[in-house]
């Protein structure tokens, strides 16, 4: 994600949406996110959801825009985005590109023919095609 | 015998007659490729609001969804 953005920033405006927790200690733990280190509870004010935000950003050295979903997780529900999705709005405002359904279907590195259609996802490589990796 | 089995039967098509329409109305799978998004506007991680259909016009918008879990 992280490559893509410093790609493609001059092409278009990035932002990380960060909505619910995927597998929150107190929800659906898994043993990888134990493993490595992710464990916290579900934040229950926006304030919470911030601040696990900020620190997402400062452990993956991320530095694309991030926004925070409200805590009625309306943006979420809208985009059907939880655990993960990726959308593309075209300038005229329209959907241009709507990712699958993450963590199978979330795969970043599918929105760079929508900037070269010289490049092909193919033989780009992985950068990091999963959130899971992208913590690694 | 037969009758609870077909009441059982109509009970469950009346509640997914119900739930059908809901479930695969607009927006339940989010929006699709050549459909206008639903507008949002959400804070940054400094607090500064951020509204979607501020860019129309003036940038595509990329959107990575997620959570750090």
């Amino acid at each position: 994600m992280q490559s893509l953005y410093q790609e493609y920033k001059n092409k278009a405006q990035f932002f990380i949406i960060y909505i619910r927790e995927a597998h929150p200690a107190d929800g659906w733990q898994v043993p990888q996110n134990i493993q490595d280190g992710w464990v916290l509870l579900e934040p229950v004010t926006f304030e919470e959801r911030t601040k696990v935000a900020k620190e997402f950003l400062e452990k993956t050295k991320l530095t694309i825009p991030t926004l925070i979903d409200n805590m009625d997780n309306k943006v979420d529900e809208n985009y059907k985005a939880w655990p993960e999705r990726v959308y593309i709005i075209e300038i005229d405002g329209k959907v241009l590109y709507k990712g699958a359904e993450g963590p199978w279907g979330f795969e970043p590195l599918e929105i760079k023919p929508y900037f070269d259609i010289m490049s092909s996802v193919k033989n780009s490589g992985k950068i990091a095609t999963t959130w899971g990796a992208l913590k690694q | 015998m037969i009758k609870t089995n077909t009441i059982i039967f109509a009970s469950l098509l009346f509640i997914f007659a119900i739930i059908y329409p809901f479930n695969s109305a607009i927006g339940a799978d989010g929006p699709n490729v050549g459909e206008v998004p639903p507008d949002f506007a959400l804070k940054d991680i400094n607090g500064n609001e951020v509204t979607l259909s501020s860019f129309k016009n003036i940038s595509r918008v990329v959107l990575f969804f997620g959570s750090c879990t």
